[in-house]
């Protein structure tokens, strides 16, 4: 049962960790985007 | 540069709590291997849990007081730790539980209260996301951050005040205290825990200063077409 208490743990840690790092990519592709979009702009 | 420090002193602090967990401290007489939970499981619930919960009520009263949105940007990361630190708490719990209760969960005052706790910082999120007026969700849920915390106080008291499943103090007031080696394990578990929580939340702070750029210049870019 301890193992698995911390496997689970560790999973909870993971999956966050992974949803922010495709997050925080996801927004500096965007930001990116943005900034060329503003900056061809007249 | 920040985030990297605090991820590399998370792991260099994980590694000896996870050998001290599993091979420095000593088997509890009665309840076996499965007390080792407790190493992870407090640190998780103090850290974790209430500490996301102090954090949010300073993040609330800091909106309220200042207006400064900065302040509701904390509260809303403080409040995201809250839901991934309580729920991993919540399932050492369970774990812990079945071996020493046999059931899963058994619905005794500390358990729901702390249920009510994650679906408090889960309700935040929904207030949020229901109000897309940047100032109006501040301080909405600035005033909802603030009435939420009222559960804290009663989670925390609730093993003084109610008769209760969930074992008595162990290390806070009242309690009999550990083993010396317990001890020392259950400090290297609040630094690694307190580290990893540092990092998670600073990260997710980083992440929502570039939302906040992006919902702006998504806002400038309309503007101009």
């Amino acid at each position: 049962m301890n193992n698995r208490a911390f496997t689970l743990v560790a999973i909870v840690f993971f999956i966050h960790n992974w949803v922010m790092s495709s997050r925080q990519a996801r927004l500096e592709k965007k930001l990116e985007e943005l900034k060329n979009q503003l900056k061809d702009r007249p | 540069m920040k985030v990297k420090i605090l991820a590399i002193l998370s792991v260099i602090t994980m590694i000896p709590a996870l050998y001290m967990i599993f091979l420095f401290a000593p088997t509890e007489a009665t309840q076996g291997n499965a007390q080792r939970i407790f190493y992870i499981h407090v640190p998780l619930a103090v850290v974790g849990a209430y500490g996301s919960a102090i954090m949010l009520f300073i993040g609330c009263l800091g909106f309220l007081i200042t207006r400064d949105l900065k302040w509701d940007r904390f509260a809303a990361c403080s409040a995201e730790m809250g839901v991934v630190f309580t729920a991993a708490q919540l399932l050492t719990a369970m774990m812990w539980a079945k071996p020493i209760w046999g059931t899963w969960y058994a619905f005794d005052s500390r358990g729901t209260l702390q249920i009510v706790l994650l679906l408090i910082y889960i309700a935040y999120f929904m207030l949020r996301s229901y109000l897309p007026d940047r100032e109006k969700r501040a301080k909405l849920c600035g005033v909802f951050g603030l009435l939420g915390m009222v559960d804290v106080p009663i989670n925390y008291l609730s093993i003084y005040l109610f008769r209760t499943q969930h074992p008595q103090p162990v290390i806070s007031p009242g309690g009999g205290g550990v083993d010396p080696d317990m001890a020392k394990t259950l400090l290297m578990s609040f630094i690694a825990i307190t580290l990893l929580y540092a990092y998670v939340f600073v990260r997710r702070l980083t992440i929502a200063k570039v939302e906040e750029e992006v919902d702006y210049l998504t806002q400038v870019a309309l503007a101009n077409e």
